[in-house]
Parts: C-alpha cells; sequence; structure tokens
C-alpha cells in the first residue's frame, strides 16, 4: 500500500489536498483542502490508533497483541495525544 | 536479548515483572547470606565476616523501599499518570544485577584478598601483598562498577516508562532520588539491621 505523504519533503511543512477524483467517472475537483488531523499523524500512530478503537479503547489488550508492557502503550498514547494537541494548535 | 538485559520494562506485564523481582529478591538475599555480603545501601555493597538470612532480606527491603520512595514522588512529579506498581516493580528488577555479585566471594575469595590488603595497608608493608589478592580485588571492584552500570542502566529505563519521561529534568530528578534513596537507606541500615 502506498503511503500517503503528510509534509512537503522540500520544506517540511505540511501538505495540503489539491486535487480529487473519481476513479469512476475520471471527475476531477481542484481545491485547496487541509489534511485531516488523523491523517497528518505517522502511519505508526494511525496503526494504534486503529488498534485502539479495534481494542474498544483497551491499553490492556492493545499491550497483550502488541507485546509491549502497559506503561509503553500508555505513554504511546499520551504522546499521540500530544502530537494531536500540537497539530490543533498550528 | 537486549531488551531483557537492558528494557524488560517496555515489554513485559507487571505480573511478570513482580514475580520475576521478588523471586532475584528472596535469590539475592540468600546468595548475599551464603556468600558473607551485605547491600548495606542502595548503591552499597559489602563483603563482611558473617551475616544472617534476615539481615540481607531486610537490607534488600529497606533499598527496595527507599528507591520506591523517592523515584515515586519523582515519577508522580514528571507524570501524574505514573502507576506506583511501575515504580515498584522497576526497583525489584533493577537490583538483580547485584544480587549477582555475591557470587563472586565464593569461599570468601573476595574477603580474604580483601583483609590481606588491608592488614599490610602501610607503605612499608605493601610489598608483602600477594599477587593474587590485588587480582582479585581489581577483578572484583571492575566487576561491581560493571554491574553497577547495568543496575542503574536498568533503573532509569524502568524510571522512564513508568513516567514517560523525556528530556533533562528527569535525568536531574532521578540522579537526586538516587542519592537521597542511599542516603536514607544506609541510615535506616545503619540504625535498625
Amino acid at each position: 500500500m502506498k503511503k500517503l505523504p503528510v509534509n512537503c519533503p522540500s520544506c517540511e511543512k505540511s501538505l495540503v489536498v489539491s486535487q480529487l477524483s473519481c476513479s469512476n467517472c475520471e471527475t476531477v475537483i481542484s481545491g485547496s483542502y487541509s489534511l485531516p488531523i488523523l491523517l497528518q499523524l505517522s502511519s505508526e500512530d494511525q496503526d494504534f490508533i486503529f488498534e485502539f478503537i479495534l481494542s474498544s479503547g483497551s491499553l490492556k489488550k492493545i499491550a497483550i497483541k502488541l507485546g509491549k508492557s502497559y506503561p509503553t502503550v500508555r505513554n504511546k498514547l499520551d504522546d499521540i495525544i500530544e502530537r494531536i494537541s500540537q497539530l490543533q494548535k498550528s | 536479548m537486549k531488551t531483557l538485559l537492558f528494557k524488560p520494562f517496555e515489554k513485559y506485564s507487571e505480573k511478570t515483572l513482580l514475580f520475576a523481582g521478588l523471586i532475584f529478591t528472596i535469590i539475592g538475599s540468600y546468595l548475599a547470606y551464603l556468600f558473607k555480603t551485605r547491600f548495606d545501601g542502595v548503591l552499597d555493597i559489602h563483603i563482611v565476616p558473617n551475616t544472617f538470612f534476615y539481615q540481607t532480606l531486610l537490607d534488600n527491603l529497606i533499598n527496595i523501599s527507599c528507591l520506591v520512595l523517592f523515584l515515586s514522588i519523582s515519577t508522580k512529579y514528571i507524570n501524574k499518570k505514573t502507576r506506583l506498581i511501575d515504580v515498584f516493580t522497576t526497583a525489584i528488577v533493577a537490583r538483580t544485577p547485584y544480587y549477582l555479585l555475591p557470587f563472586f566471594n565464593i569461599n570468601g575469595l573476595v574477603g580474604k584478598a580483601s583483609e590481606e590488603i588491608i592488614q599490610y595497608a602501610n607503605p612499608e608493608l605493601i610489598s608483602q601483598i600477594s599477587f593474587s589478592s590485588w587480582l582479585i580485588i581489581i577483578l572484583f571492584s571492575l566487576i561491581s562498577i560493571l554491574f553497577l552500570v547495568w543496575y542503574i542502566s536498568l533503573l532509569f529505563n524502568g524510571f522512564k516508562v513508568a513516567s514517560n519521561a523525556k528530556g533533562k529534568t528527569p535525568i536531574i530528578l532521578f540522579s537526586l532520588s538516587l542519592l537521597l534513596a542511599e542516603i536514607l537507606s544506609k541510615f535506616l541500615i545503619f540504625k535498625f539491621n
């Protein structure tokens, strides 16, 4: 699966969506749309959030599934929360 | 292997760490009794002429309690979500390298060598100290330093995982906690054990 780039490889600023297209009728929409905050997170963080939802928000279940300790998993969640807060402010 | 030796707190559950830590503490205390060693301070290990199992066990319980006390204050200051169980497992598992050190005093090897050195610790008599005693003491000192580094790195890794510590402030708090734990443990062991 192709990895969605979220930062500019040249200046590292956040990228925006400038074009969307329909794969069925080939309609193309141009504009400037900001990426949703969740998509601006790293793929590793997105995978973690995905696991978090699938585990009904149980960090203990995620810890068992990922083979990590509970504080390691909780720290990961805290780091993601902090990253989201930073993205909301920017 | 690296995770098991230096970062077990990132991987293993608190139940596993607690169980392993308690077993290591009891075995470590028994080894210290067998090989006449005292853990008379959070960072101390000394060869003694004689000891009892209750003394070595109490040494370790005091050391663990002092570590838990000061590390939990620091970790709570860094991160309010820190759990006491994570600090406790850090303290009991991190001390494991120290529990291996009494082995080196098998047949009173280190004790005899240090007695000989103390006996001839005089500029005129120093040449009478045997080469083997020097070698034993130097090797034991080097191994003790290595195991001390291993112990502190385990302790710091556990501290970081328990509190999600980042930056320089936690390093200062960790060092301060260790120093205070050392002072208090020395005092308590001297007073009660």
